[in-house]
């Protein structure tokens, strides 16, 4: 017999974690009878889901702001007692929810099925930022124990969990964000501007993919170019982002004496830096250019390097917390942070830029030595496509449902 | 002091340049200096190929031009020289004059020529700087971009690359002045190469008209400007296609002024009112809700803003070079993303919201900027210390 599987989420829109359980939706209905529940924005359901979808009508607003301690607690006891009922109705045998607010009303109004818990980001930077969220770390240390299983998208929200909120380590299993390689391999062949189509087919390109913010700090890239231009000249970059720090990159290009072609600008393959704004599909892009560079300070999980790899792209990036070196160096401590370039098993991990270190160019100096490196000798390129592409796989939809299921099915 | 300008005038119509050289003359003059206005005017370039080359090289270096500054200098005895526009009668040639008689000379940099072939930075209507860090316009030649000649595209750019290879800027001009920051910031990084501390900022101005508040404002939207395709009226026009509520007034002629009538005219709630004296303009500035300034180029220091602000008119314009200088995001005006109509349109919706709540400190703060920046007293105050400064300097020396 199918079994029936309960998934909990605040609302479905907006966030990752909204778009990850509407796909989990999708690929267990395909397995067993799939309820998705919801409580906020029921008119907004902007993300497909599979199975059936049950919406709860709660009292008082879903901003929480705009009530009172009484109207919150009484709007968190009544989506227990609703969600209770549904529970009875409906026989889960196994209920997962997703997100600190959905996990504990999970746990609470659990009756007899198996309880999974996702947690999707690092709680205590959160916590750091949010004083208002604090009371959530008294209910996790004393609630989420009583899970049978706990699910987190990288290796430093597990160690956090477990160091931070006295979680038993055994229950945390770490299951990634998954990618749709038949997906993106049907999407990088869409044509694209037939002007970024002759510069990415005539010269080598280098590429980084994100919003222009300080974290991503992109602003370093052109010191970057500008360095790997000594021995490879006709070397370009190109940059998919739009962000409040677009200007400044500008300015940092110019005091190189690199031309921009920016958004709205004459195209000419003579630019050295190239900067069309958003795309909505940037998978041709990464097929076509010959490295991914990735400058962050620090990063939540960066789906982006896993997109790169799978468009066969050698990867250099930033050893910032937290995501590169799990994807990048798997076999060696997260918790290690790079000092020198380390050419590592799935791409090349360089420093972190950090203003207040002497080696500040030590960024800059590293990055563009692996660019030199990778863009000269043709062996360590196919080396490193060669391995981007077996990375990748390791998170195909595939194997990563794999993951869930046997979780699902695991009944110790 | 005795102050002797040193201008130009370009063949076409009378710009922006020629306004602001009169201004600042009748300013110095108003004070109690003497001032003196030395005028060249632009012949048309040569017939033939010969006289191309000739005119070229009279360009580059132009010898008469040079004696009838030497001839004013002896006889006026100035203490300080401004130039205005040299290009292209007056020619370089003044630089080396002046510094033969050593009379400390200021430049005024109205727009990109020094690293530019067609001074705009602006190439089939999109913005370009591929030349900006070669010292010859290499691409201005294969594109043509000076009165779409290869030929005159190269004697244009060989004027500034020229005195570039021989250090005229660095050796004979005293200090550059810009009248924005946006150009001081594009010339520092080009490959003209001249420290930044010898390009200076200063603004120029526009006497006020007087103050009018949001309370006795019209709903009607105004662009005032040359109707031509760098000034973006068609991406205003097409912002318009789906406005309802308000009426958009176009004041100006120009080139496309007929193509935009004959697309446009039918919109129920444009009306284009043709070229309008400037008391006129300022009269309608005072009534109007916002001045739209949708250009796709970097401009100079567009007047038209200086003059709206003045009369504490708000400004939508591109985000893009030297407005998003002069105007600042929702305090006196908002911003929208250069060459796209819906976002201007987003804009105006956006602008009359902020009417509908009475906001009317947008008002405020275009006047305030004007006062702080673009007002007499100030520009006044400002090239006063710039001429000090370099007559300091040139005495120590």
């Amino acid at each position: 017999m199918k079994k029936n599987i309960l998934l909990l989420i605040n609302q479905l829109h907006g966030g990752g974690a909204q778009k990850v359980i509407a796909n989990l939706s999708i690929n267990l209905g395909k397995k067993y009878n799939v309820v998705l529940v919801i409580y906020n924005d029921l008119e907004k359901v902007v993300f497909p889901f599979g199975g059936e979808l049950i919406k709860i009508d709660l009292p008082y607003s879903a901003d929480t702001h705009h009530n009172n301690i009484f109207k919150r607690v009484y709007r968190s006891l009544t989506l227990i007692r609703k969600l209770k009922k549904i529970k009875k109705k409906r026989k889960p045998d196994v209920a997962i929810s997703f997100m600190e607010a959905s996990n504990i009303v999970n746990i609470l109004s659990s009756r007899n099925e198996r309880i999974i818990l996702s947690v999707r980001s690092f709680l205590s930077n959160e916590f750091k930022d949010h004083q208002r969220l604090k009371i959530f770390k008294i209910f996790i240390r004393l609630l989420y124990n009583r899970s049978a299983h706990i699910i987190v998208p990288a290796d430093l929200v597990k160690i956090d969990l477990v160091k931070n909120f006295g979680l038993q380590e055994e229950k945390i299993s770490v299951i990634y964000n998954f990618i749709d390689k038949e997906l993106i391999d049907k999407r990088k062949q869409e044509l694209i501007e037939p002007e970024l189509e002759s510069i990415l087919k005539n010269y080598p390109v280098i590429i980084n993919v994100g919003r222009i913010t300080p974290p991503k700090a992109q602003w370093l890239l052109p010191h970057v170019l500008k360095k790997v231009r000594e021995k490879i000249p006709e070397t370009r970059l190109l940059i998919l982002g739009e962000g409040p720090l677009s200007n400044k990159l500008i300015d940092e290009a110019r005091l190189n004496n690199l031309s921009v072609c920016a958004n709205g600008m004459q195209y000419d393959q003579d630019y050295d830096i190239y900067m069309p704004g958003f795309k909505e599909n940037p998978y041709p892009f990464l097929y076509k250019s010959s490295a991914f560079i990735m400058s962050s300070l620090y990063e939540g999980f960066p789906n982006v390097i896993i997109e790169a790899m799978a468009c066969g792209l050698p990867v250099i990036s930033s050893d910032c917390a937290s995501g590169p070196r799990e994807i990048i160096s798997p076999e060696t401590n997260v918790n290690e942070s790079a000092r020198t370039l380390e050419y590592a098993e799935f791409g090349i991990l360089t420093p972190t830029y950090n203003n207040e270190l002497e080696n500040s160019k030590n960024y800059i100096v590293s990055a563009a030595e692996a660019l030199t490196e990778i863009l000269t000798n043709s062996e360590k390129k196919d080396f490193y496509i060669r391995q981007s592409l077996l990375r990748a796989a390791h998170y195909e939809k595939k194997t990563i449902m794999q993951q869930w299921i046997g979780i699902i099915e695991n009944n110790n | 002091m005795r102050i002797l300008f040193v201008h130009t005038r370009y063949l076409q119509s009378a710009g922006g340049e020629d306004t602001t050289l009169d201004a600042e003359a009748a300013l110095l003059d108003a004070k109690g200096h003497v001032v003196e206005i030395l005028l060249f005017d632009n012949a048309t370039m040569g017939k033939g190929f010969g006289g191309k080359i000739k005119a070229g090289l009279n360009a580059i270096y132009n010898r008469q031009s040079a004696k009838k500054l030497g001839d004013t200098i002896k006889k006026f005895k100035p203490d300080i020289i401004h130039v205005h526009n040299f290009f292209f009668t007056a020619s370089p040639s003044i630089f080396y004059e002046a510094k033969r008689r050593h009379i400390p000379i200021v430049a005024t940099i109205h727009n990109f020529r020094l690293i530019c072939a067609n001074c705009l930075l602006l190439r089939d209507n999109k913005v370009c700087e591929l030349c900006v860090n070669h010292s010859f316009p290499w691409y201005g030649v294969k594109y043509k971009c000076y009165h779409k000649s290869a030929i005159q595209s190269a004697i244009v750019g060989s004027i500034s690359s020229v005195h570039k290879w021989i250090g005229t800027w660095n050796n004979k001009v005293n200090i550059f002045l810009t009248p924005a920051a946006f150009i001081r910031s594009r010339l520092i990084h080009s490959s003209l190469k001249v420290s930044p501390d010898r390009i200076v900022v200063k603004h120029n101005f526009t006497k006020d008209p007087g103050f009018a508040g949001g309370e006795s404002r019209q709903s009607f939207y105004l662009f005032v400007g040359r109707l031509s395709e760098e000034k973006g009226v068609e991406i205003l026009l097409e912002a318009w296609k789906g406005m309802t509520n308000n009426n958009l007034v176009i004041a100006g002629d120009g080139p496309e002024k007929e193509r935009l009538v004959n697309a446009y005219g039918n919109l129920p709630n444009v009306e284009f009112i043709g070229k309008k004296s400037h008391e006129e303009i300022l009269e309608l500035m005072k009534k109007c809700r916002a001045l739209i300034f949708p250009s796709i180029w970097y401009e100079g220091l567009p007047l038209t803003i200086v003059e709206a602000m003045a009369t504490g008119t708000a400004v939508i314009a591109s985000r893009l070079g030297v407005m998003e200088e002069m105007v600042t995001n929702k305090y006196n005006g908002l911003l929208f993303g250069a060459g796209d109509p819906t976002q201007l349109a987003a804009a105006v919706v956006a602008f009359n919201m902020l009417i509908y709540e009475k906001q009317y400190s947008i008002y405020n703060a275009a006047r305030e900027t004007y006062l702080e920046y673009y007002h007499p007293e100030k520009c006044y105050c400002a090239v006063m210390e710039i001429y000090n400064n370099v007559l300091s300097i040139d005495r120590k020396n």
